[in-house]
């Protein structure tokens, strides 16, 4: 499964929860701050890495303050049995 | 800003377009017309006609549409942004002219303007939201107002004896031998938002190719006028006014089919 | 260029042809539509633009979206056509945009008739629209000054980028006399800076009246107001002809004047000393030279084709002392030379209003 991270530009958003309904992995809540113009903004809050870096949020948000990013994914680290530690 | 940057082993899959102004907007928390300009500024950046473009703005929400995209932009009066571009394409042929028109402004004060645009087959974009009601001065019926909807100007709901019939414009203008493109999407959820973007596309695709009026119309909320939260909105949108206007192509001109045929080849 | 014998529609016309008018929308309305015939072929021809819109309302706004594009436009219409242009005056006025305005006036109130009139005074010159604005408008009393006056409007347009109307009645509109056009002039190379034009290697332009806070549109009218008062000093016409010796003055414009002449004639062999001063602005308006014959006792006949228009603007010039007559017709009526010549000699016994009936 893809993992990612959104970055939501804090004093655009006016809260209005579009993205947190379009979020499959329900990542995202309201900040416990306001920000300038009063409004409690969305935060991605995701301990479990849970975020797939779909954008849906990014897609319905009215504000364009979301931005995206997905993990590339790297290729598994090869373990070589036997080698010594120096 | 540079937490808008990738770090490192990332990449990034989706950023606010650049022909979207750096200005906050005024618009309601949940209005969908933020996402119809940010549609249209992710448009404008992939087609790569920023700096050819020349905006349009009406009178009604998206009155201040000009300080929110990045190209050059006027204010026309009321219902008259399809004249007002028609003055500026016929002197610019070469730029990309686009009006941006609530219903109160294309349905009703501007109706006369706009068929007329379509009729000519103004090589014009026209993107028109349709929320079905009048945002800006505070909620009163619009021509494109669903049969009973309260509103303050129809305080028993829209009785079609006293105010008529709700307004189905694209199907209207797609009946215009001048009209390329006629559409109807919806904002009210991710995947819609998607289609609606691929319309926009369209639209300006077409007035690219020079072959006639393109218009596409996006069901929209007013969260604050219709006195429900943006998800309930949404909601409202998807529940009351798709089964009333129902969303669809009404006119693809043939040479369009024939364009779009080829880029999926 | 040889003088021709030219119809006034088709003169204002290929005025604005020669004066580098680029794109013209306009709709039929007699009794100017000769005009806009002629532009629909000549701006054709020379591959400029040619509109005729779907109403006026339609027109003015494509003018104003040309207008704002860089475009030398103008639009042209009556009366009637220019009640419902008003929208976009104003608009065009707040956003500072030039264009040019012909209107062939015919009689009114209401549809009334397609005969000539100068109805349209007070429209054009005190409420062309909602906001404190005044055009520039001027005043041609014969065909060559039709062609003189149409070159000067889109040069006083883009100098002050203001809107200037030029007015005529019906009369020269449809009149043909000998005219000599001027040279056609190249078109602009480029379109101003300030003009819509896509935002390629600059930061974008807007073309607007909307300013929200009441500081920020008084800054724009105080700039407007400053603007004015330029053209006001600046670009004030008129024609005078033996004022300084007049008993009597008669102030007239237009067709009016014209027929004030034959009847001046008619007065000087009487022995009557009769004057004239003929406002070719309407606006600005001749008024400190009102003010400064005043001064010296003269009395005053103005004739209009209206009920008395302009009457109010001589009246705020000379003041409530100096004696004023007025002598108009209406409706699509032309005042006759004994006509004038009788109010002339009431004007001499006693000041007077008075409408002449048909």
């Amino acid at each position: 499964m893809a993992t990612g991270r959104i970055v939501v530009d804090v004093e655009r958003c006016k809260g209005c929860d579009l993205c947190r309904d379009a979020c499959p992995p329900d990542v995202l809540r309201h900040a416990d701050f306001l920000n300038a113009k009063g409004y409690r903004p969305i935060i991605l809050l995701d301990p479990k890495h849970k975020c797939t870096g779909c954008a849906l949020c990014a897609t319905v948000c009215p504000d364009g303050c979301i931005t995206v990013f997905r993990d590339i994914p790297q290729p598994k680290e090869k373990i070589h049995h036997g080698a010594a530690i120096a | 800003m540079l937490d808008t940057l990738p770090l490192e082993n990332e990449r990034l899959v989706y950023a606010r377009p650049r022909t979207l102004a750096s200005r906050y907007t005024h618009y309601c928390p949940g209005c969908t017309h933020g996402t119809a300009h940010r549609l249209i500024a992710e448009v404008l950046d992939e087609l790569g006609l920023q700096d050819e473009t020349i905006l349009v703005a009406s009178v009604g929400c998206s009155v201040f549409a000009y300080d929110y995209f990045d190209v050059d932009a006027c204010e026309a009066a009321h219902g008259r942004a399809p004249a007002m571009a028609t003055g500026i394409k016929r002197y610019h042929p070469d730029k990309i002219v686009f009006t941006y028109q609530g219903d109160g402004d294309l349905a009703s004060i501007g109706a006369a303007e706009i068929i007329h645009v379509a009729n000519r087959g103004e090589n014009i974009t026209t993107i028109f939201i349709n929320n079905a009601i009048y945002g800006m001065t505070g909620g009163q019926m619009a021509p494109t107002s669903l049969i009973g909807q309260k509103t303050t100007s129809s305080p028993f709901g829209r009785d079609t004896q006293l105010a008529g019939y709700p307004m189905h414009m694209a199907e209207l203008l797609a009946g215009i031998p001048g009209t390329a493109y006629s559409v109807r999407r919806s904002l009210h959820d991710a995947r819609h938002v998607i289609q609606a973007k691929k319309a926009i596309k369209t639209a300006f695709e077409a007035q690219m190719a020079g072959i006639g009026f393109s218009i596409v119309e996006l069901l929209s909320t007013c969260p604050t006028n219709w006195g429900m939260t943006p998800g309930d909105s949404c909601d409202w949108v998807r529940d009351q006014m798709v089964p009333v206007y129902p969303l669809g192509d009404f006119k693809v001109a043939d040479e369009l089919q024939q364009a779009r045929g080829r880029s999926k080849r | 260029m040889a003088q021709q014998l030219l119809k006034g529609n088709n003169a204002f016309a290929e005025a604005a042809i020669r004066a580098g008018c680029d794109a013209y929308f306009g709709y039929p309305i007699t009794p100017q539509t000769e005009l806009l015939e002629h532009m629909s072929a000549r701006m054709i021809e020379l591959g400029r633009v040619f509109l005729q819109a779907e109403s006026e309302v339609a027109a003015i706004n494509m003018v104003y979206g040309a207008a704002a594009a860089g475009a030398k436009v103008m639009t042209s219409s009556s009366s009637p056509g220019i009640s419902l242009m008003q929208e976009g005056y104003s608009y065009i006025a707040g956003s500072e945009v030039p264009v040019v305005i012909i209107d062939i006036m015919r009689g009114g109130p209401g549809l009334g008739n397609i005969q000539p009139s100068q109805s349209d005074y007070f429209q054009v010159t005190k409420s062309a629209g909602h906001g404190d604005f005044h055009p520039i408008v001027l005043a041609p009393a014969t065909v060559q000054e039709a062609i003189d006056l149409t070159v000067l409007a889109f040069d006083l347009a883009q100098q002050y980028r203001t809107l200037v109307f030029v007015v005529a009645d019906g009369a020269i509109g449809q009149m043909m006399e000998p005219a000599e056009l001027p040279p056609m002039r190249p078109l602009p190379a480029r379109a101003p800076d300030w003009a819509l034009t896509g935002a390629k290697g600059r930061s974008p332009n807007l073309v607007n009246s909307l300013y929200l806070g009441a500081d920020s549109l008084e800054t724009l009218n105080l700039r407007l107001q400053d603007k004015l008062h330029a053209i006001e000093s600046a670009e004030l016409r008129y024609e005078t002809i033996d004022v300084d010796d007049a008993d009597l003055v008669i102030v007239a414009f237009g067709t009016a004047a014209r027929v004030a002449k034959t009847a001046m004639q008619t007065l000087a062999d009487e022995g009557i000393r009769v004057g004239l001063l003929r406002p070719i602005t309407l606006w600005p308006f001749p008024t400190e030279a009102l003010y400064d014959l005043s001064r010296s006792g003269k009395s005053f006949l103005v004739v209009e084709m209206n009920a008395g228009q302009m009457l109010l603007d001589v009246k705020a010039a000379v003041g409530a002392d100096a004696p004023v007559s007025f002598f108009g017709r209406m409706g699509g009526a032309i005042p006759m030379p004994e006509e004038i010549v009788a109010a002339a000699h009431n004007a001499l016994a006693q000041p007077a209003f008075a409408w002449a009936g048909a």
